[in-house]
């Protein structure tokens, strides 16, 4: 199970956390109606390096960063 | 309104009761500074303490009032918290066989995290400690833990 | 037929890969496969290549745990689903090959009044869309499976459930196998260890694959990739509603008696069924992270375990065997992913996520009727990517649950 680090709480499995991508559309987007709908529904959902953002749910109720590498799971500095 | 919680020692079965106190939203420069002015706990002994819920937010229990230095902060009385009071040694034996984290070894300490699948704040003083819980969880903490 | 009489699955590797082909498959999954089956059985297109990084079935199609069902949430998946439903149970008559399909009947069990109103209105929906579903109470619930526990070990009381008699399982690799054998038996290539590391596209147009045995062009390129989709996908600049999320699974030991119907539970979140070696079979939510990790973990299992003894408390006499995981595409409403894209030539079927063996044969037969004529068949119209531009969206997460 991936266990993340809040800042205030410490060391936690991921079912204290809620997940919330930051939304990553297309620099060559620019229609507005087609950036919302990316925003809404599409997704990089990247084999890689990614930054993403958790809320720690079960604990001090405050949002973290976090770097992760989704083929392994393995937390980023 | 004096916020004090329970000070009676458990019989076997500890009970889930309400806690009243004062939620602190302010500066954590300002939340520092509170918890540096309070007595030093422990609550056991009728005196106050600061549960510092994240570096802006804590839950101050056994003080009359709360006066914090940030001129915008949010100070409120707070009924939304019930607790299990219980021995130390019980509340270890708790975190080690219902949460995947460990408990810290500092006193007094309050940590936060999963017990039993629900969002729980443990108090550890080095005598009394308390399990807190939102009271709408606080009975199915109570069977949950089957204290 | 026996599983050691019966004659052995022919599969005929071609060892030569062309420079090209109508049609590319990308993924010898069950998708995939079951499109080039269709492909070669029902239009008489055999000019295809499917292309498989390792072995056919190394995705989702040989991880999952079986269940085939259609009593789903919404009419044009109630649709589907059954179709799938019975195309696989003449599955067998039409490869020749046994896949140990078996009806078992699928009981959808509700812990609270919100669960109870759930399976009641599942009920009804399925049964106005031509699938049999019946709500059902405790003393049946009793009847179809005795080992469950109706009191939920005093916290889950199980107070009715819905019962669809045609839910079955069927063995996955045999489910795979026979599709590749159809497939090259009808004059498709099927070519494993080729993995696909590029898509050419000329003015929105898909001209072919690179792959790791170089370039193979193609009129048509369908991606049938589960897990990968968005990977390859992005290299003809396609973005996908899809995040993909390992999930877990796990088998313990033979269990003496006969645990004869499929057991699932939202509240509880977990479903068990018995395979035909009598290991009982358990799967539960997705892992919270986005991820392409194939790593299980035991946090997933002491808390799946401890949930499905609530309901079936003689799993505490047995032991766990073995434990695994699989990459999966989720959409954001739970419901497939089918069709064209905006690049012309290029089709996907994904958003299959934790629900898509069931959909093995009517995906294939669509997305084959879909490369044949050019036109996309009614049965998955509803289900192309337009409709998330259209707010036409298909939320159905209560059916999806992760079987
Ligand atoms: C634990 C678990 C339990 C499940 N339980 C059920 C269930 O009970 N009922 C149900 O209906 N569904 C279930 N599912 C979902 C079901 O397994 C999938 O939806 C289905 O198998 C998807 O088939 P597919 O052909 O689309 O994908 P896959 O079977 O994953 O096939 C994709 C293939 O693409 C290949 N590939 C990837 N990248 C490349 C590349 N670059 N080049 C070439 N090839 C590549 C992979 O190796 C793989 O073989 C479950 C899934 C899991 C993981
Ligand atoms: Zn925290």
């Amino acid at each position: 199970m991936l266990f993340l680090t809040c800042l205030h709480c410490g060391l936690r499995s991921v079912e204290e956390f809620r997940y919330a991508e930051i939304p990553t559309v297309p620099e060559t987007m620019t229609d507005p109606q087609a950036i919302d709908l990316d925003r809404g529904f599409f997704r990089t959902n990247r084999e890689g390096e990614v930054t993403e953002r958790w809320f720690h749910e079960f604990g001090c109720r405050r949002w973290i960063t976090v770097r992760r590498d989704t083929r392994s799971d393995s937390i980023l500095k | 309104m004096l916020l004090i919680p329970s000070t009676t020692l458990p019989a076997s079965a500890p009970v889930v009761e309400g806690l009243a106190g004062w939620r602190v939203v302010a500066d954590p420069a300002s939340l520092d500074e509170l918890s540096g002015t309070l007595p030093v706990p422990p609550p056991s002994a009728g005196r106050g303490v600061v549960l510092r819920f994240a570096p802006d937010d804590a839950l101050v229990l056994g003080e009359n009032e709360v006066v914090v230095t940030d001129p915008h902060a949010i100070v409120e009385p707070d009924t939304g918290w019930v607790s299990i009071q219980m021995t130390e040694e019980h509340a270890l034996d708790l975190i080690a066989t219902h949460a995947l984290w460990p408990a810290p070894p500092e006193r007094p300490v309050l940590v936060q995290g999963m017990l039993a699948g629900l969002s729980v704040k443990v108090y550890l003083d080095g005598n009394q400690s308390m399990i807190i819980t939102a009271a709408p969880f606080g009975l199915e903490l109570e069977e949950r833990l089957g204290t | 037929m026996n599983e050691f009489v019966e004659s052995k699955v022919r599969l005929r590797w071609p060892e030569e890969l062309r420079s090209s082909y109508d049609v590319v498959i990308v993924g010898g999954g069950g998708h995939g496969l079951a499109t080039a089956y269709y492909l070669a059985t029902r239009h008489g297109i055999t000019n295809v290549a499917v292309l498989e990084r390792g072995y056919i079935g190394s995705g989702n199609s040989g991880r999952n745990t079986t269940v085939i069902r259609a009593n789903y949430g919404v009419p044009e998946a109630v649709r589907f689903y059954q179709h799938s439903l019975e195309l696989y149970q003449r599955l067998e008559d039409e490869t020749g090959r046994w896949i140990m399909h078996k009806e078992k009947g699928l009981l959808w069990i509700a812990h609270t009044e919100m669960g109870l109103r759930a399976e009641r209105a599942r009920a009804a929906l399925n049964q106005a869309y031509g699938s049999d579903t019946v709500f059902i109470g405790p003393e049946e619930i009793k009847a179809i499976c005795p080992q469950i526990d109706l009191s939920g070990g005093g916290r889950y009381p199980v107070l009715g459930a819905s019962y669809h008699p045609r839910g079955a399982t069927a063995r996955h690799d045999r489910v795979v196998w026979s599709l590749a054998e159809g497939a090259m038996r009808g004059g498709v290539e099927v070519h494993q260890r080729t993995r696909v590391i590029g898509l050419q596209v000329d003015a929105d147009r898909i001209l072919g694959v690179e792959t790791d045995r170089g370039f193979i062009g193609a009129g048509t390129v369908l991606l049938a990739l589960g897990g990968q989709v968005s990977t390859i996908a992005a290299m003809a600049g396609l973005r996908l509603p899809i995040r993909t999320h390992p999930l877990q699974a796990f088998v313990t030991n033979h269990y003496q008696q006969g645990l004869d119907a499929i057991v699932a539970s939202t509240e509880l979140l977990f479903y068990a069924s018995q395979t035909a070696r009598g290991e009982i079979l358990i799967g539960a939510e997705i892992d919270r992270q986005p991820s392409y990790s194939y790593r299980s973990s035991y946090g997933f299992l002491s808390s799946c375990a401890g949930r499905a003894l609530v309901l079936l408390p003689f799993l505490a006499d047995l032991k766990v065997l073995r434990q695994w995981t699989g990459v999966c595409d989720m959409s954001p409403d739970y419901s497939p992913v089918m069709g064209p894209t905006d690049v012309q030539g290029l089709l996907v079927t994904t958003g299959w996520g934790t629900w898509g063996f069931k959909a093995i044969p009517a995906g294939g037969e669509a997305m084959a009727a879909l490369i044949a004529t050019g036109v996309v068949p009614s049965l998955i119209a509803p289900f192309g990517l337009d409709r998330f531009v259209n707010d036409r969206t298909l939320s159905d997460r209560g059916s999806a649950g992760t079987q």
